[in-house]
C-alpha cells in the first residue's frame, strides 16, 4: 500500500444474518447459525446441508420493477450490499456522475446465472441458449449493474482471486483513490451459492459440512457454506473524517514469512477449512486477542471483507477493539492483512460525492 | 508527478495467438497479412475461429484439463516477455512481483462435462472442480514463476487484458511491487462460443472489422502479456526500455448489459482520461489499435467517435488476425500497439472493404507508415466497461 489510509464512509452487509448493520449486531449479540438447510444428492440418497443464504428482497426499493425482473441474484446481492453502504454514508442514487469508482471481487463469480446458462445451452440440443443468461453470467455482470442502477461512469473494476479477492481489490482501490482517478470508491465482494458448489461441497467434505462452525478448532473441517455481498464505501484518508475509522495497511505475504505484531487485536478469517488451519494456528500464536466472525457469515471466498465491515460496527457498538488487524489465509499459502483503526471521527459525513 | 515521471517502462513483450507462437512471429503473420482461420463446431454448425496451431501451443495445451489452458497460454506469454525483458526466475528471487491478468474464461467455473453429468443427476467426481480451484489465472503465473507478490485476475470481460495492464502500471507507482507481470490470456471454450452464438453477433465468414458488410465476430484465443517496472528498477539493471504505459483511462458506459452506449460516452471518457494522465491530446496521437469486434454495435461506436476525436489519425483493428481473444484482447493488442510503434508501422486492417455510410471513419486497409511516438490502444467490454491504454515509444 502507498501508505495513505483508507477511510471507511459506510458500510453495507447482507448475508446468512439478514440484511444491514442492525441484523449484523443482532447475530453478533447472539452467536452466528446457519439460517438455512439446502438439499443436496449423495450417493447415499439427498442429504441436508446447513447454509448462511441470504435474501435478496430488501433490494426492491433500490431498483425499479424492470431491474427487479432483469437482474440476476447475483447483481441483486451486490446492489443491495453497494446500496446499503451508499445510504448508510448519507449517499442517494441515482449518483449521475463519474468521480465513484467501483470495484466487485468475488470467488466463483455469477455461478448460479453460469450453470443457468449451461441449462439453456444443453436443453434443445443446444438450439436456444439465453443471450439474457449469458450476459448475467458474465463475471462483471454484478459490477455492470451496479454502474446502471447508480448512473456511475466512473472506472470499474471486477476482481476473482478467491480467498485473496478482497485485499487483491483492495490494493487496486487504494491506488485509485492515491492518484486521485476517483474521489471514492464503492468496494464490495459478492459470493452467491448454487446447487454445483452445495453439491462440491459436500462431495469435498462429507459429514464434515454439519457445522457449526468452529474457527479455532485447528484439527477439525468445520466450515459451513455462505453466501452474501459486504461493501464498504471508502473515500482518501488524510482529511480526518471518516464514519467508522481507517484502513491503514494493506499487506500482501506469505502466511510462513509473517508475524503479527505481539499486542495486535487479530480477526482470522479462519472458518473452518482444514487446510488452511496451520496457517492461523501459527499467525494466532500466543496473541491474547483473537476473534474470528465467521460463525456470523458461514464460509465464503470473500470473508476477509466481511471481517474488515463487521469489526468497523462492532467498533462503533463498542464490542469490538478500536484497532485490529484482520488476516485472511488461502490454500496456497497467502496471507492478506489489512490493518484497520476504528477510532471515531465525528461529522464525518462530508462531501467527498 | 509530472507525466514523463508517471510514465511506466515496458522491458518485456510475450504474446501467442492464431498469427503465431512469439512476437516476432506474430508481428511476421500480420505485416505479411496473413490470416489462419480455422472452423469449429458448435451444436450442428461450423464457425470461422482464430485458434492456436499446435506448434505455437504451449506444452500439454491441447492434451491437459481444459481448465487449465488461460493460465497455461498465460505462463507462456509471461515466460517470452521475462525473457525478452532479461528477468531470469533467479533474478526475480526476493523482489516484490505483481501479477495482474486478465481473462473471461480463465475464471468461470463452465465445465460443461461435469455440469453435464450433475444435471443429469451421475454424481460426477469433484476433481474438476479441485482442477480449477487450481487454475486462476494470475495464481499459474505466480507459481510457475515462484513469485509471492500480489495477485489479480481481472475479469472486467474484453477490457480485462487492457485493465490488468492499467492496474499494474498503478500497483508500480504506488510502490505494491516494483515488477509486474501483466496482460491477458483466454482459450477458446464451447460454452462462450454458444453466448456469442445466442446474443447473434458472430459472422459465419471470417470477421471484416469496420466494412459494410460485417456480421460480427470471430472468437480467438491467445494471451499477450507485458513485463513492466519502476524507473529504479530499470536503471538498477540496465535494462533496455521496449515503450512506456504513458496514460490509462477506464469508465462505464452505464448504459446497457451487453450493448454498448451508442454515441460512445464511456469510451471517450476513458480515451480522455488516458490522454490526460499522459499529458497529450488528440493530435499528439499517431494512430489507433481499434477494438473493433466487426459487430455491428461497437465497430459503429469506434467508426463515429475515432474522426470525431482524431480527425486524419489512422487507426485498424487486428482482430482479423486474431479473433477476439476476449480478455485476452486488451494484452494481445498492446503487444501490437507496442510492436508498431517500434517499427513505425501499423498494421492494415484486414477483412475491410467496403466503408461503412453508416460512420465516416475508414480504417487504414494497408500497412501504414506512421511517425511512431505515440499509440492508443482502446477495449470495450460487455456491460459497457471501456478501457485506453496510451503507449510510448522507449524515448516518451
Amino acid at each position: 500500500m502507498n501508505g495513505r489510509p483508507l477511510a471507511i464512509m459506510g458500510v453495507g452487509l447482507v448475508g446468512g444474518f439478514g440484511v444491514g448493520k442492525q441484523a449484523v449486531l443482532e447475530a453478533l449479540a447472539k452467536g452466528g447459525a446457519p439460517n438455512e438447510t439446502v438439499t443436496v444428492e449423495t450417493p447415499s440418497g439427498p442429504r441436508r446441508l446447513p447454509a448462511y443464504q441470504a435474501d435478496v428482497a430488501a433490494v426492491r426499493p433500490f431498483i425499479s420493477a424492470g431491474d427487479w425482473r432483469r437482474m440476476n441474484r447475483f447483481g441483486k446481492l451486490a446492489v443491495l450490499g453497494a446500496s446499503l453502504a451508499l445510504q448508510d454514508a448519507g449517499c442517494k442514487a441515482p449518483l449521475n456522475h463519474n468521480h465513484l469508482g467501483l470495484i466487485v471481487a468475488s470467488g466463483y463469480g455469477a455461478s448460479k446465472s453460469t450453470f443457468d446458462f449451461l441449462d439453456s445451452m444443453l436443453e434443445d440440443d443446444g438450439r436456444c441458449p439465453s443471450p439474457t443468461l449469458f450476459s448475467n453470467s458474465v463475471a462483471s455482470s454484478a459490477a455492470s449493474h451496479l454502474s446502471i442502477v447508480l448512473q456511475s461512469g466512473g472506472p470499474s473494476l471486477t476482481v476473482s482471486q478467491f480467498e485473496m479477492s478482497p485485499l487483491s481489490a483492495l490494493l487496486t482501490a487504494s491506488t485509485w483513490l492515491a492518484e486521485g482517478r476517483v474521489q471514492a470508491v464503492l468496494f464490495g465482494v459478492v459470493d452467491e451459492l448454487c446447487p454445483v458448489l452445495s453439491y462440491s461441497y459436500e462431495r469435498f467434505f462429507g459429514e464434515q459440512t454439519s457445522g457449526p462452525i468452529e474457527p479455532f478448532h485447528w484439527d477439525k473441517q468445520t466450515a459451513v457454506m455462505g453466501e452474501g455481498a459486504a461493501f464498504l464505501l471508502l473515500a482518501p484518508g488524510e482529511g480526518g473524517a471518516a464514519a467508522y475509522g481507517w484502513i491503514d495497511q494493506l499487506l500482501w505475504t506469505r502466511s510462513d514469512r509473517w508475524a503479527a505484531p505481539a499486542d495486535a487485536a487479530l480477526v482470522l478469517g479462519a472458518d473452518g477449512h482444514r487446510c488452511c488451519a496451520d496457517a492461523y494456528r501459527r499467525l494466532a500464536g500466543d496473541h491474547a486477542q483473537l476473534t474470528a466472525y465467521s460463525p456470523l457469515y458461514g464460509s465464503l471466498p470473500g470473508g476477509h471483507a466481511f471481517d474488515v465491515a463487521i469489526s468497523a460496527l462492532a467498533a462503533q457498538a463498542g464490542r469490538g477493539p478500536n484497532r485490529v488487524w484482520p488476516i485472511k489465509c488461502d490454500a496456497e499459502g497467502n496471507c492478506g492483512v489489512i490493518s484497520c483503526r476504528f477510532d471515531r471521527a465525528p461529522d464525518a459525513k462530508s462531501s467527498y460525492l | 508527478m509530472t507525466h514523463a515521471s508517471k510514465a511506466i517502462p515496458i522491458t518485456g513483450l510475450g504474446c501467442l495467438c492464431a498469427a503465431g507462437g512469439t512476437v516476432p512471429e506474430v508481428a511476421k503473420t500480420l505485416f505479411a497479412g496473413q490470416r489462419n482461420v480455422q472452423y469449429r463446431s458448435v451444436g450442428e454448425r461450423r464457425y470461422p475461429v482464430f485458434q492456436l496451431a499446435p506448434q505455437d501451443a504451449p506444452p500439454r495445451y491441447f492434451e491437459g484439463a481444459e481448465c487449465e489452458r488461460c493460465g497455461r497460454l498465460a505462463v507462456a506469454a509471461a515466460r517470452e516477455a521475462l525473457t525478452h525483458a532479461g528477468l531470469t526466475q533467479q533474478a526475480l528471487v526476493g523482489r516484490t512481483v505483481g501479477v495482474c491478468i486478465g481473462t473471461t474464461v480463465g475464471s468461470a467455473m463452465n465445465n460443461e462435462a461435469f455440469y453435464r453429468h450433475f444435471r443429469e443427476g451421475r454424481m460426477p467426481g469433484i476433481e474438476p472442480i479441485r482442477r480449477y480451484l487450481r487454475t486462476n489465472p494470475a495464481s499459474m503465473v505466480a507459481r510457475a514463476f515462484d513469485l509471492s507478490g500480489p495477485c489479480q485476475t481481472i475479469v472486467n470481460a474484453c477490457s480485462s487484458g487492457s485493465v490488468a495492464i492499467g492496474h499494474a502500471a498503478e500497483w508500480i507507482r504506488a510502490g505494491v511491487c516494483d515488477v509486474a507481470i501483466a496482460g491477458g490470456a483466454d482459450m477458446l471454450c464451447n460454452v462462450i462460443h454458444a453466448g456469442f452464438l445466442s446474443l447473434l453477433i458472430t459472422d459465419s465468414e471470417a470477421c471484416r472489422p469496420f466494412d459494410r458488410r460485417r456480421q460480427g465476430l470471430n472468437l480467438g484465443e491467445g494471451a499477450g502479456i507485458v513485463v513492466m517496472e519502476s524507473e529504479s528498477s530499470v536503471r538498477r539493471r540496465g535494462a533496455v526500455v521496449q515503450a512506456r504505459l504513458c496514460g490509462y483511462g477506464n469508465a462505464c458506459d452505464a448504459f446497457h448489459i451487453s450493448a454498448p452506449e451508442p454515441t460512445g460516452r464511456g469510451l471517450k471518457r476513458a480515451i480522455d482520461l488516458a490522454l490526460a494522465e499522459a499529458g497529450l491530446d488528440c493530435g499528439d496521437i499517431d494512430f489507433i489499435n481499434a477494438h473493433g469486434t466487426a459487430t455491428p454495435e461497437n465497430d459503429r461506436v469506434e467508426g463515429r467517435l475515432f474522426p470525431e476525436l482524431f480527425a486524419e489519425v489512422p487507426f485498424s483493428s487486428t482482430k482479423g488476425f486474431t479473433g477476439h481473444t476476449l480478455g485476452a484482447a486488451g494484452g494481445i493488442e498492446a503487444v501490437i500497439t507496442v510492436v508498431c510503434l517500434q517499427r513505425k508501422q501499423i498494421v492494415g486492417n484486414i477483412g475491410f472493404e467496403e466503408p461503412d455510410p453508416e460512420f465516416p471513419g475508414r480504417p487504414a486497409a494497408e500497412n501504414t507508415p506512421v511517425r511512431g511516438r505515440y499509440g492508443l490502444s482502446d477495449s470495450v467490454a460487455f456491460g459497457g466497461n471501456n478501457a485506453v491504454l496510451v503507449l510510448g515509444g522507449a524515448d516518451a
